[in-house]
C-alpha cells in the first residue's frame, strides 16, 4: 500500500494540534515561536500535498500549492525574525522570556 | 491566457505602487535629513499621489465590467477603492495627530512614519485581492510593520510587553488561517476566490463525477478556520485577549492606528473572503449561527467590560470590540442573504466608526499628553480647562455611542434595519432558523447598544460635569487639534449628509456582490 493524499493530511493535522498545543502550553516565549513554526509547516504539508494530488479541472496542472509554501516559508522567516527581536528586547528589559511572568498589563 | 505585463495592469495597482515608493522615500529622507518636520511634510504631501491614482481610477474606469490584473491577484472595483481612499484618510490623519507624541516619546520617527506606510501599503492590498496567497501576503505586510510599533517605545517595559505579546499571537491566529486557507485549496484545487465561488456553486468536477459541495465537513471546518484567523485581526472575542493589552501597551498613536487600519483592513479582506469567495452558498446554517455567537460574544463582552475599565485606553480597548460585534452583525446578514443593503451598511458603518474612533483617541492623546495621565479621573472637569478639545472628543465618543441624530446612529440604525428586514424575509422565503437567528442578532445588538452609553456617557460626563483638578489652561499642537477638528468636521457633516457617503457605499457594496450574482 503506497501513500495516499490520507496520509499527508494525517500527518498535517497532527503537526498543526502538535504546534498548537506547543503554542498554547508552553510557558517558554522562544519554545511558543517554535510551537507556531510547526503550526505553519503542518499547513505546508497540507498545501503541498493538495497541490500534488489535485484533481480539479483546469487547476490539476498548476502549482499554486507549491508556491503558496515558498511564501508561507518566506513570510515565516520574517516573522520569526522580528519575533526573536522583540523577545530579545524584553529579555534585556525583564531577563526573562516566560510568558507567565510577562503580565504587567492584565485586566 | 495573456501573460504580458501591460500597462493597464500597471495603472490598476497603482495606488499601492506609489505609497510603496512613498513609503521607501520616507525612509531614505529620514536617513539624510534628520527633521522631523521635514519627513512628516514628505509623508503628508506624498500621500497626495496614491490618493490621485485611487480617485481617477474611481471616476474613470467604467465598473460595468470586472478589473482584473496579476491573473485575478488584483481586483479593483468600487469597494477596493472605497477602502483604499478610507485608508489613506487614516494614514494622512494619524501622521498629523503623531507629529507631537513621536518626537515626545518615540526616539526613531523616521521608522514610525516608514511602518505606517508600509502597514497601510498591505491594508490597500487586503482591500483589492482577490486570490488566498496575495491575501495573506498583504495581511502579513499590514501586521509585521504593527507588531514593531507596538514595541517602538524601547524604554518603556509596557511597549515591549505588547509587541511580545502581539506578535506571538498575531502569528498563532495567521497559522490558523493559512490552515483554514490550504483546507479550502484543498477543496477547490484553486486559490482564486471567483475559481472558489464557482466550484463552491455549482460542485467539484473529478474526472467525470461532480461532486457537491452540500454538507461538506471541510468547507464548513476551513469557513470556522478562516473566521477565527480574521477574528483575531478585528479583534472579534474570543480571539480578543491580545487587544487590551496592546492597546494599553503601545504608544497612543500607534493604538489608534491599531484600532482603526487593523480593523478595517481585517473585514475588509474577510468580506472578501466570505462574500467573493461564497463561502455561503452551502452549509449556510452552521456558518450563519458560528457568525452570530462570535457577535453576540463580541457586543456583550465588549461592552460589559468596557464599562468598568478605569485607564482611557483599555476602555477604548473594549469600546472597538464592540463596535466590532455590530459590524459583524451586518456582515453576517449579508453572509446569510446576497442582498447589498446589509453590505453597503457595513462600509457606512466602517467609514462612520473609523472617522469617530480617530477624532476620539485623537483627542484621548492630546488630553492625556496635556495631564500626563491616562485614567478616567485625570479627564476630570477638561471641558473647563480645554473647552474645544473636550467638545471634539466628547461629540466623537456620543457618536460612537449611537446618541441620535449623530452619525453614528444612523450607522447602527442602518446596519440593525438591514440586518432585521434580510431576516424577516428570509424567514417569509422558508429559511426559518437563518432568518431568526439574524432578529435574535439585532434585538441583542440594540440591547448592546444601549449599554454601551454607560461608558462612553461616563467620560463625557466626567470631562463636562465634574470639577477641573487644576484652574489653568491647556493647550495643544496644531497638528493634534487639526486632526481633532478635521474629524469632528467630518462627522457633523455626515450626520447632515448620510446620503453622500450612501451614494458611494452602496455602489461599492452592489461590486462585491457582482460576480456572485451573475452580473
Amino acid at each position: 500500500m503506497g501513500l495516499s493524499l490520507n496520509h499527508y493530511l494525517v500527518l498535517g493535522a497532527v503537526l498543526f494540534c502538535i504546534g498548537l498545543y506547543g503554542a498554547l502550553a508552553k510557558r517558554n516565549a522562544v519554545a511558543v515561536l517554535m510551537g507556531i513554526e510547526i503550526m505553519l509547516n503542518a499547513v505546508n504539508i497540507t498545501m503541498v500535498a493538495f497541490s500534488f494530488y489535485n484533481k480539479v479541472a483546469p487547476y490539476s496542472t498548476y502549482l499554486t500549492g507549491q508556491i503558496f509554501a515558498i511564501f508561507i516559508i518566506t513570510v515565516a522567516a520574517a516573522e520569526a525574525a522580528v519575533a526573536l527581536a522583540m523577545i530579545i528586547a524584553i529579555y534585556r528589559r525583564r531577563s526573562t522570556v516566560d510568558v507567565g511572568e510577562i503580565d504587567i498589563m492584565k485586566w | 491566457m495573456n501573460h504580458a505585463l501591460s500597462a493597464n495592469d500597471l495603472y490598476l495597482l497603482a495606488p499601492e505602487l506609489s505609497i510603496t515608493l512613498l513609503a521607501l522615500a520616507v525612509m531614505m529622507v529620514d536617513l539624510f535629513v534628520k527633521r522631523r518636520a521635514v519627513t512628516v511634510m514628505v509623508a503628508l504631501l506624498g500621500l497626495i499621489v496614491p490618493a490621485a491614482f485611487a480617485i481617477t481610477q474611481a471616476l474613470t474606469l467604467d465598473f460595468s465590467v470586472a478589473h482584473h490584473a496579476f491573473f485575478n491577484m488584483l481586483v479593483v472595483d468600487q469597494y477596493a477603492i472605497f477602502l483604499q481612499i478610507l485608508f489613506l484618510i487614516i494614514a494622512a490623519v494619524m501622521i498629523l495627530a503623531s507629529y507631537d507624541y513621536v518626537g515626545k516619546y518615540v526616539k526613531a520617527d523616521g521608522e514610525f512614519y516608514t511602518l505606517l506606510l508600509f502597514s497601510v501599503t498591505g491594508m490597500m492590498l487586503m482591500a483589492s485581492t482577490g486570490e488566498l496567497i496575495s491575501i495573506y501576503i498583504s495581511l502579513e505586510l499590514t501586521s509585521i510593520p504593527l507588531y514593531v510599533m507596538a514595541g517602538l517605545i524601547r524604554a518603556n517595559e509596557r511597549s515591549a510587553e505588547a509587541a511580545v505579546k502581539y506578535v506571538l499571537l498575531g502569528a498563532m491566529s495567521s497559522a490558523i488561517l493559512l490552515y483554514g486557507f490550504a483546507l479550502l485549496y484543498g477543496l477547490t484545487g484553486t486559490t482564486d476566490l471567483m475559481g472558489i465561488a464557482m466550484l463552491i456553486k455549482n460542485g467539484i468536477h473529478t474526472g467525470n463525477v461532480i461532486v457537491p459541495l452540500q454538507n461538506n465537513i471541510m468547507e464548513l471546518v476551513a469557513g470556522i478556520l478562516i473566521l477565527a484567523g480574521f477574528g483575531f485581526k478585528i479583534s472579534a472575542v474570543p480571539f480578543h485577549m491580545w487587544a487590551p493589552d496592546i492597546y494599553e501597551g503601545a504608544p497612543t498613536p500607534a493604538t489608534a492606528f491599531f484600532s482603526v487600519g487593523s480593523k478595517a483592513a481585517g473585514f475588509a479582506a474577510l468580506i472578501r473572503v466570505f462574500i467573493d469567495g461564497g463561502l455561503g452558498q452551502v452549509n449556510l446554517l452552521p456558518l450563519v449561527i458560528g457568525f452570530s455567537i462570535v457577535a453576540i460574544l463580541t457586543m456583550t463582552l465588549g461592552n460589559f467590560v468596557a464599562a468598568v475599565q478605569a485607564n482611557v485606553k483599555r476602555m477604548m480597548a473594549y469600546s472597538s470590540i464592540a463596535q466590532a460585534g455590530y459590524i459583524l452583525v451586518g456582515v453576517t446578514a449579508s453572509l446569510a442573504s446576497h442582498e447589498s443593503a446589509g453590505n453597503s451598511a457595513v462600509l457606512f458603518f466602517i467609514f462612520v466608526y473609523v472617522l469617530t474612533n480617530l477624532g476620539a483617541f485623537s483627542g484621548i492623546i492630546a488630553l492625556a499628553n496635556a495631564t500626563g495621565g491616562e485614567r478616567i479621573e485625570d479627564f476630570r472637569g477638561l471641558a473647563k480647562r480645554a473647552p474645544l478639545l473636550s467638545l471634539g472628543t466628547a461629540l466623537c465618543l456620543l457618536s460612537l455611542g449611537g446618541i441620535p441624530p449623530m452619525a453614528g446612529f444612523i450607522s447602527k440604525i442602518l446596519i440593525f434595519t438591514a440586518a432585521w428586514g434580510q431576516g424577516q424575509a428570509l424567514i417569509s422565503s422558508g429559511q426559518v432558523v437563518v432568518g431568526q437567528s439574524l432578529n435574535v442578532l439585532v434585538v441583542v445588538a440594540l440591547i448592546n447598544s444601549i449599554i454601551s452609553l454607560v461608558y462612553y456617557g461616563r467620560l463625557v460626563k466626567v470631562m463636562y460635569f465634574d470639577a477641573p483638578l487644576k484652574d489653568d489652561h491647556l493647550s495643544t499642537s496644531i497638528g493634534l487639534s487639526s486632526s481633532i477638528a478635521l474629524m469632528t468636521a467630518a462627522l457633523i457633516v455626515i450626520t447632515f449628509a448620510a446620503q453622500l457617503v450612501l451614494a458611494v457605499t452602496s455602489p461599492a457594496a452592489n461590486s462585491l456582490l457582482a460576480f456572485l450574482l451573475g452580473r
